[in-house]
């Protein structure tokens, strides 16, 4: 290129002038995990209160992240019910003080160390509830260390740890939860395609443990492969095309867009229905209440398509035990919408105090401690856990369900701005895989 | 061919994108030298305004818009260049990018620092989080779909993206080609002391830069983000392939920065349902960018520049010793 400027004066400036190098820098972003090494300072007796005290826990959540909110509101679940619980006397007589829940911001070694201040200067009997992304196994091994159980959603698990529907973590069981409900709305012998992530846990929990029980369910899955990026996609089009291709090059009659990740999930399904699939487009993280009226676009995207909603049932579905958490929410004046948090904090807390009375049978609710509740849990007859109202979570039976899921769900179908629930929460066999 | 032709439209779609940041790049580098990876941050930042002014707010979306891309992008971009570029002008090439990327970080926070600040003085409720999924951009919402035919469809927000792309290339071409002020740029491009000594002012033509390069930039991250969820990680993602266009584009040239883009986008596209080792390799899409990165350095990183200098500044060759000869 020859420029002339206005004098017409010529430079030939631009040949003489090119760049010799060009000073493009590859960026390594490093993510430095900071983790402190396992304390020893942890007590090496159990942490034990005494009689007539009152029980003291704690939990541990992540209400956010840099990236926005995550599990708000996790104390409100587990103060309705402690509320409701002392209101009635308490354990065996002995108050519950609850201290709320420490926010790890999503950060492992805010986590560890919120649980050692629980641990060595609260005295805490347990951790309750654990709704936290940052709660790490390094922290889940010094509350086994310090003898201090958790209750928790289920994400570390450990012989210590206490899942409301046992390890929902667990990617190499056959949990057929995960695709039953389904049946309610396409019968056996369908076609079906499961778009996992690229990640390893894709492989674990999505190629193999999902496709796995939806061989056992009956459908024929013709397409289990990791095509749902970690990082921002700018088109869906490819995958949503080869999705819509997956059964010998027509369409399955059923498509799982198996990612934890809502932008994956509103993108995919959006381009679905660009391209005109008429058949179930199904998921895990589609029911959260308020999401569709966050946005008119979400909403669009998501709208006739299936939730396969685990952990605990849907406020939709209503119930007693629905109903008992609305009365118990009202009465210590919060909100009585149930997210997730509220949810997992509630069950946590009412799992606790079943495995505290569990507890005082055996060893009286005085020396009640940690020691004292996993001796009564973990031994030879094991424990299971009947939640008080039933139908909202699931029973589970320890130590089974340390490793594996209660694989119970429902299904619930997004229409417009609301939620409809189709098959009420269900329990349904799982294996190890 | 319905096939071909959907996943060739929504390719162009994507590498429009790519085009629009690639040619702000191109223009930021060539007038500054500085190879500003801040250009995805500032694309967040100015769509997350104006999500916050739009969807939160409730200001119309022209009004919106203008205060965002016409207003807040043009003035990030001149304080900038004031605060950091300028005084980057004459810093090493490892120091400039090193900036660029604090800047790439600080940004996004800035603007959350700032709207929590604004929340809790003046009991606001602007966003404060990072994850909102798929937000309205200039177009209706949820956007309008035209089935051109089963398996093709265009929606509004891909003919804004595409309509942009138009408008910009237009707009720069006539600016750089057309006006007085782009002459001077491309002096200044080419032989920064000899368009200073010809009474053009690098450090206004630094100006004009940033504050193009930010509105392009603002305006792509509006009209990019119904295509993505809001936050920064998109939009940095985005920039890295931006970067290959850029590349293709021998840092110097917006036509081919922006036919690189495209070609990206659409390759970027074809590659996992036309070529079938692709679709055995996971990821393999994602690394189409880089790859091409990889070639496109290959053959733009070869120096070709003019050895012997030229009249305009070079020595007077010795007259005396080629006339005694």
């Amino acid at each position: 290129v020859i420029y002339r400027n206005e004098s017409s004066q010529v430079t030939d400036m631009s040949r003489s002038h090119r760049r010799t190098a060009i000073p493009l820098g590859l960026l390594a972003v490093l993510v430095i995990a900071a983790s402190a090494c396992s304390s020893n300072t942890a007590s090496s007796t159990s942490p034990s209160v005494a009689s007539g005290n009152p029980i003291i826990v704690g939990g541990i959540g992540t209400a956010a992240t840099s990236a926005g909110p995550v599990y708000p509101n996790s104390n409100v679940g587990a103060e309705a019910l402690f509320a409701r619980v002392n209101k009635d006397g308490g354990i065996d007589g002995r108050k519950i003080d609850f201290l709320g829940v420490s926010d790890d911001g999503g950060s492992s070694a805010t986590a560890l160390t919120d649980a050692k201040n629980l641990v060595l200067s609260k005295h805490v009997v347990a951790v309750v509830p654990v709704v936290s992304l940052g709660f790490s196994s390094e922290t889940a091994n010094f509350l086994a260390q310090s003898k201090v159980p958790y209750f928790q959603q289920g994400l570390v698990c450990t012989n210590w740890g206490y899942g409301i529907g046992g390890c929902i973590n667990s990617p190499t069981s056959v949990n057929t939860g995960l695709i039953a409900p389904l049946t309610k709305i396409a019968p056996k012998g369908s076609t079906l395609a499961l778009a996992c992530t690229e990640d390893t846990l894709g492989e674990q929990s999505c190629v193999q443990s999902q496709a796995a029980a939806a061989r056992k369910i009956g459908y024929n899955v013709v397409f289990a492969q990791r095509v749902l990026p970690d990082t921002a996609v700018s088109s869906y089009t490819p995958i949503a095309i080869e999705l819509m291709h997956a059964d010998h090059g027509h369409a399955p009659d059923i498509i799982g867009i198996s990612t934890g990740a809502l932008g994956t999930l509103v993108g995919l399904a959006a381009e679905l229905k660009q391209l005109q699939y008429h058949g179930i487009i199904f998921n895990y993280i589609g029911y959260s209440p308020g999401l569709l009226q966050s946005s008119k676009q979400t909403a669009e995207a998501l709208d006739d398509t299936y939730t396969v909603n685990i952990e605990t049932a849907a406020q939709e579905q209503g119930g007693p035990a629905i109903n008992q958490m609305v009365a118990d929410l009202k009465a210590i004046g919060a909100s009585t919408t149930i997210t997730q948090a509220v949810a997992v904090g509630y069950w946590a807390a009412e799992e606790f105090v079943a495995a505290a009375e569990q507890a005082a049978k055996t060893e009286g609710v005085k020396n009640l401690s940690g020691a004292s509740i996993q001796a009564a849990l973990s031994g030879k007859s094991g424990w299971t856990w009947h939640p008080l109202p039933a139908g909202a979570v699931g029973a589970v039976t320890f130590p089974a369900d340390y490793e594996l899921p209660s694989g119970c769900a429902d299904l619930v179908k997004a229409t417009g701005s609301s939620y409809q629930v189709l098959t009420n929460f269900s329990c349904y066999p799982v294996s190890a895989g | 061919m319905i096939t071909f032709l959907a996943l060739t439209v929504s390719g162009a779609v994507s590498g429009t994108v790519y085009s629009l940041l690639a040619a702000g790049l191109v223009l930021t580098y060539q007038t500054t030298g500085i190879f500003n990876f801040a250009q995805a941050a500032v694309a967040f930042t100015i769509a997350f305004l104006f999500y916050a002014l739009n969807s939160t707010l409730g200001l119309p979306t022209w009004l919106a818009a203008l205060l965002s891309v016409g207003v807040a992008a043009p003035l990030l971009g001149l304080v900038t260049e004031r605060l950091v570029f300028r005084r980057l002008a004459h810093a090493n090439s490892v120091a400039r990018i090193i900036a660029t990327v604090g800047l790439m970080i600080a940004l996004p926070a800035s603007i959350l620092g700032l709207f929590e600040l604004l929340n809790s003085v003046f009991g606001l409720n602007l966003p404060n989080g990072l994850n909102i999924v798929l937000p309205p951009g200039l177009g209706p919402s949820p956007p309008a779909v035209w089935t051109l035919t089963k398996g093709l469809a265009l929606t509004s927000d891909q003919l804004i993206i595409l309509g942009t792309a138009v408008l910009v290339s237009i707009g720069l071409w006539f600016t750089i080609h057309r006006s007085r002020v782009g002459l001077e740029m491309r002096a200044t491009v080419d032989r920064r002391e000899l368009a200073s000594m010809r009474g053009i002012s690098p450090a206004r033509m630094s100006r004009v830069a940033s504050l193009l390069g930010f509105f392009i930039s603002g305006l792509t991250g509006v009209v990019a983000a119904p295509l993505f969820s809001l936050d920064p990680g998109t939009y940095i993602s985005l920039m890295f392939v931006a970067a290959t266009a850029a590349v293709i584009g021998g840092l110097r040239s917006i036509p081919l920065a922006f036919a690189g883009g495209m070609v990206i986008g659409v390759i970027e596209n074809l590659v996992e349902n036309y070529l079938p080792i692709a679709q055995s390799i996971v990821g393999i899409n994602t690394s189409v960018p880089f790859i091409l990165m990889l070639i496109a350095l290959f053959f733009t990183g070869i120096d070709r520049s003019r050895a012997a200098g030229v009249s305009a500044e070079s020595a007077a060759p010795d007259w005396s010793q080629i006339g005694g000869s």
